[in-house]
């Protein structure tokens, strides 16, 4: 689009990179002690603040420049953010189908409360902390492990699952264990 | 595509670090060009022709996979 442009320079990368940073630091020991700084916030509150400004770092990240942003480097990108949107997509989708076959049986009335309002809030930060930080993972491979790069992509997926399932299937088991860790620490 | 990039190279000795300086790349882009990883653009390929003072299909060349 002509006049829109969604990158921002090389410095903001390393200030984001900071404030994700100090942000997640922060996060580690929250989760740890269960600090409050705020006394309008509990500690629940204190931890989705902090969650939030990690995963604004990572996003700010993720769309700043690289200190030489050339042509490899924007492919590599575009390639890990259609991945990226690929693997929330399906994530969404199947979770999607998945409560829209749930009978009524099978889904007991609830009344929801303050705290479940926090606790939601937490799990849809889960979201796009899982998008961002396996785009990192993604991108920076790319840019640092060039052997596991394909520029091309001529390939159709079905061949390329056939010529490379183990390969890929050690990717979706690594994916897999990141998501994981990031639900286990975040929820 | 092959390219003759790491013999030009050579020939002024110089590091995959100051050409990529020269044609305002990382060091990553000119490694995964010489291995034949990555086809540059047609500007790269123009900027990179112009510094070791060739043509452009002195440097590169299309193979019959191509």
């Amino acid at each position: 689009m002509k006049g829109q442009t969604l990158m921002y320079s090389y410095k903001w990368k390393i200030i984001s990179a900071w404030i994700a940073a100090v942000s997640f630091i922060l996060l580690v020991i929250q989760k740890l002690t269960s600090f409050t700084v705020l006394p309008k916030f509990n500690a629940h509150q204190h931890f989705n603040i902090l969650a939030w400004f990690t995963i604004f770092g990572l996003f700010g990240m993720m769309f700043s420049h690289e200190k030489h942003e050339d042509e490899r480097v924007k492919q590599i990108r575009a390639k890990s953010v259609m991945y990226v949107f690929m693997l929330m997509f399906g994530a969404t989708l199947a979770f999607g189908l998945t409560l829209s076959l749930a009978t009524a049986t099978e889904v007991e009335p609830v009344t929801i409360t303050v705290e479940d309002m926090v606790e939601f809030s937490r799990i849809l930060m889960y979201y796009p902390a899982c998008a961002v930080i396996m785009y990192h993972i993604i991108f920076n491979m790319g840019l640092y492990y060039d052997d596991e790069w394909d520029y091309e992509d001529n390939t159709n997926v079905i061949d390329n699952i056939k010529n490379h399932w183990p390969r890929i299937l050690l990717r979706i088991a690594v994916s897999l264990v990141v998501i994981w860790l990031i639900f286990k620490f975040i929820v | 595509m092959k390219n003759t990039i790491k013999v030009e190279r050579a020939k002024l000795s110089i590091t995959q670090t100051e050409l990529a300086q020269q044609v305002n790349v990382s060091k990553q882009t000119i490694h995964s060009i010489e291995t034949g990883r990555f086809v540059p653009s047609t500007l790269l390929a123009m900027k990179i022709a112009r510094f070791f003072k060739t043509r452009v299909e002195d440097i590169f060349e299309l193979e019959p996979t191509d």
